[in-house]
């Protein structure tokens, strides 16, 4: 089973007693309960640009020999192979057994961990700067060629590039029974840790991470130059920094960049001339590979990519025949460029001495479009330039303010980029400045199969314009890259894959005590709206410019809603955490015994964990409005008390009107009580003395 | 003055008058009966009359409170006339006793003594009353105040004191 997301939270059995566990116990780790990773036995020897090996085994079958790769958190591992890469068993590559978040207590984190059968052989290169004797063409072809092909065809298949292919990442022992075996691949994105020489020249223009996913044929071009040395023994770029390998690969073309004046069989120049080809659209496949084993020949196309005009264009002291190598000097000198492109220079170049009418069309429309009605905006030179260079290089990257990027790269360099807080603007303004649209337009004869791409990126240009929360180039990052984990800062050391994670985290965070004020940040709100294609009605009220009232309502009202859908039950430390949060929320019943009694029932609810509960104590209308129609008596029988109290006072400032009103009447009423008293008395005499 | 004030005096100052008349009517009628010896003793009301002309009361309480206890202290005496044949020597034998004028004239004092004592009596009395009737009215004030705030002491709409509390 795939276990991405399911190892370490839910239903985790508890710990054991440190006291009780065996030292290796200690060290070990646990992925999906099924394998262990022994964290205190480091295979150095089996390390990746994207992390350190351990050991590992099975759990139920200690006998076999694994190793694990602990993704750092440098790069992002390329989970989205995982699925596909575990069926994937050639005997020429690494047969990965798992990979799945793992918990490592100790730190307090959760790494993405690759868990691999141990390759049968050791690394065939260590260093592509040592000499090595060439291997005979017999063993080459049949103990190296056919299996890595087998691998390769297996590759194309599922649709992976592998993106790491060269000597000191193959296993192998020339001349051995074992098959040559693909190092590991999946722990960084592609091109990351690979040389420039293994890189096609549009590649090689890139930053690693700028480079992105690249295509099979891209494998392939690292497979005919890894060809290259072993046959030759020797890297024909030792000691070469990257721009000279670049311009040598251009100026002469890759297949003579790596073979140079070395002596070849006819068969292996054909196998080389076909990987080696500089336009991707005429390079050889693994299917192609496939039929050359077969001894079939193929016929190498050649492209107009290196058409010399006929005359040369000079920019920035050099001079240039060729459209593909004047887009490389325009884009290192984009103030020389400008003119030499507004004056109608290039046009001419284009028309007269290349003949190529088309680009000189495009970059016409392009002059105009650019300059925006008129008004030329900022950076108005380097997205001219930027623009003209893809239409002069359609295959090559996207070269923007110093940045060179693939449009499949954009989505891996955001990713570094937001975590690195480098280089936002400028990717910010390739994606607004519709950078990809235009290259896709220029792939004439492949567009159709970029047409997606482009039509993504338009979207993201909307959601660039708009920055609440859930927007935003964060959720940019997470349309593009379906696969990432969340990298808001609070979830990122826990490898965040899927919004059911999120609040059992929480719940680890709140523990530490040196979380935000609020759970929530601009990058998780852009993951869970990417994620589970939410509206973004509800993250609009998260935002700072929002009343902390609607704030902490919102918080409470989605919190809410994702522990009813994924659990778990009881979250007191979130709930703990949100209650400050929620005081303003219990500060707007406008009567304080009744805030006082809500903050109980509230306290007493987020001491059970139940953010729902919460909710509903909170926001409840019923008791809003009961609460303000009480506010409104009270406020009337207030008047009413003011006003007796006034009168009152009235009354009393008068003591002998009041002695007058109201003591004479009562001085005349006992007055008239004792007259009776005494009239009756003396009639009754009166009366007796008469009788008698 | 206004109009309407001027009337009430009228009626008041007629009304009075005609109390006056009605007494006066009384007396004779008093006299025409029971003749000289009973006037005689009638001059024990003396301090009734007095009261009569001095009381400025509206409601005559002042009048009421000496004359009803005069009343009872002359009453004695007339009864003692009647009963004895309503002769002059009868009413002499009254007059010239001084117990009888001390009857007479202190019962009119008892009403005078009470006049002077209740009234200030009772103002004490309903003062303290209504002081323990605003003691009860501020504390209900303070209450209110307890537990709605100080909004509750003014209109402004429930919104306004949200906004007031900085709750939106």
């Amino acid at each position: 089973m795939f276990s991405i997301g399911c190892v370490g939270w839910g239903d985790e059995k508890p710990p054991l007693d440190p006291r009780k566990m065996s030292e290796t116990q200690q060290n070990a780790l646990s992925l999906d309960g099924r394998f262990q990773i022994l964290m205190d036995k480091p295979l150095p020897e089996l390390n990746s640009p994207g992390g350190a090996a351990y050991a590992a085994s099975m759990k139920s079958d200690l006998t076999q020999d694994m190793f694990a790769i602990i993704c750092s958190r440098e790069y992002l591992p390329r989970i989205e192979f995982v699925q596909s890469m575990r069926t994937v068993d050639t005997g020429s590559n690494f047969r990965l057994r798992e990979g799945g978040v793992v918990p490592w207590p100790a730190q307090n984190a959760s790494y993405f961990t690759l868990v691999y059968e141990k390759p049968m052989s050791e690394r065939y290169w260590t260093s592509l700067d040592d000499v090595h004797s060439p291997v005979s063409e017999d063993v080459l072809n049949q103990l190296f060629i056919i299996p890595m092909v087998k691998a390769l065809l297996e590759f194309q298949r599922i649709g992976f590039m592998h993106g790491g292919i060269r000597p000191t990442n193959i296993f192998w022992r020339a001349g051995g029974s074992t098959p040559p075996q693909f190092g590991e691949a999946l722990s960084c994105p592609a091109g990351v840790g690979q040389p420039i020489a293994f890189e096609t020249i549009e590649r090689g223009m890139c930053q690693p991470l700028a480079r992105g996913t690249g295509t099979h044929v891209d494998d392939c071009y690292a497979f005919g130059m890894t060809l290259a040395m072993i046959i030759t023994g020797v890297n024909p770029f030792r000691g070469m920094d990257d721009d000279t390998i670049i311009r040598h690969k251009m100026e002469k073309g890759s297949f003579n960049a790596a073979t140079g004046s070395k002596r070849l069989s006819s068969k292996q120049i054909e196998l080389l001339r076909g990987l080696l080809t500089d336009d991707p659209h005429h390079r050889w496949d693994a299917a192609d590979m496939e039929q050359w084993l077969g001894g079939r020949k193929i016929t190498s196309k050649s492209s107009d990519a290196a058409r010399k005009a006929s005359r040369h264009i000079e920019v920035g002291g050099k001079t240039y025949w060729q459209a593909k190598t004047l887009a490389k000097g325009m884009a290192d000198n984009v103030a020389e460029s400008v003119k030499l492109i507004e004056n109608g220079t290039l046009e001419k170049w284009l028309t007269r001495s290349l003949a190529d009418t088309v680009k000189a069309k495009d970059i016409a429309e392009i002059i105009e479009s650019t300059r925006d009605g008129g008004g030329k905006h900022a950076h108005y030179q380097d997205q001219l330039v930027a623009k003209v260079c893809i239409v002069l290089d359609n295959a090559s990257p996207i070269r923007y303010r110093n940045l060179s990027v693939t449009p499949w790269g954009i989505s891996t360099l955001l990713a570094h980029s937001l975590a690195a807080r480098e280089t936002l603007q400028i990717l910010s303004e390739i994606i607004s400045g519709k950078f990809v649209t235009l290259w896709v337009n220029m792939q004439r004869e492949s567009k159709v199969d970029y047409v997606p791409m482009a039509q993504q990126m338009e979207r993201m240009h909307s959601l660039l314009e708009r920055g609440a929360y859930g927007e935003g180039l964060e959720r940019v990052l997470y349309e593009i890259n379906p696969y990432i984990p969340c990298l808001s800062p609070m979830l990122r050391s826990y490898c965040v894959l899927s919004t059911r994670h999120i609040l059992p985290v929480l719940e680890q965070v709140a523990v530490t005590g040196s979380h935000p004020s609020e759970p929530m940040d601009r990058h998780m709100a852009a993951y869970i709206v990417a994620r589970e294609r939410r509206s973004e009605a509800i993250f609009v009220a998260m935002g700072p410019s929002e009343t902390p009232l609607r704030r902490g309502l919102a918080l409470l009202s989605l919190y809410g809603e994702m522990q009813y859908r994924y659990g778990p039950e009881r979250l007191p430390r979130v709930a703990a955490w949100l209650m400050p949060l929620l005081e303003p929320c219990i500060a707007r019943y406008l009567s304080k015994p009744f805030q006082d009694k809500i903050r109980r029932q509230a306290a007493e609810a987020a001491t059970k964990g139940a953010l729902s509960q919460l909710l509903r104590l909170i926001d409840d209308p019923a008791r809003v409005t009961g609460d303000e129609q009480d506010f409104l008596e009270a406020r009337l029988m207030y008047l009413k008390i003011q006003r007796e109290i006034a009168s009152i006072q009235q009354e009393m400032t008068d003591a002998n009107k009041m002695a007058v009103e109201y003591g004479r009447p009562v001085a005349a009423s006992i007055a008239s009580l004792l007259a009776i008293i005494f009239i009756t008395m003396t009639l009754a005499r009166a009366a007796l003395s008469a009788l008698g | 003055m206004s109009k309407n004030a001027a009337q009430k005096a009228e009626k008041a100052s007629k009304k009075a008058g005609g109390f006056k008349l009605i007494l006066f009517m009384t007396l004779v009628g008093c006299f025409i009966p029971f003749g000289i010896p009973t006037l005689l003793v009638g001059l024990g009301l003396i301090p009734t009359l007095v009261a009569l002309a001095t009381d400025a009361d509206e409601k005559r309480s002042g009048l009421a409170t000496i004359g009803y206890l005069n009343f009872a202290g002359v009453l004695p005496f007339w009864i003692d006339l009647w009963t004895n044949g309503q002769s002059m020597d009868v009413a002499m034998r009254i007059i010239r006793d001084p117990y009888s004028w001390v009857i007479m004239l202190g019962s009119a004092g008892i009403g005078h003594l009470i006049l002077f004592t209740v009234p200030p009596a009772i103002s004490i009395f309903i003062k303290s009353r209504q002081e323990a009737r605003l003691d009860v009215l501020r504390e209900g004030l303070k209450q209110l105040d307890a537990i709605w705030g100080p909004d509750v002491a003014t209109m402004a709409p429930i919104e306004a004191v949200r906004k007031n509390k900085g709750i939106q």
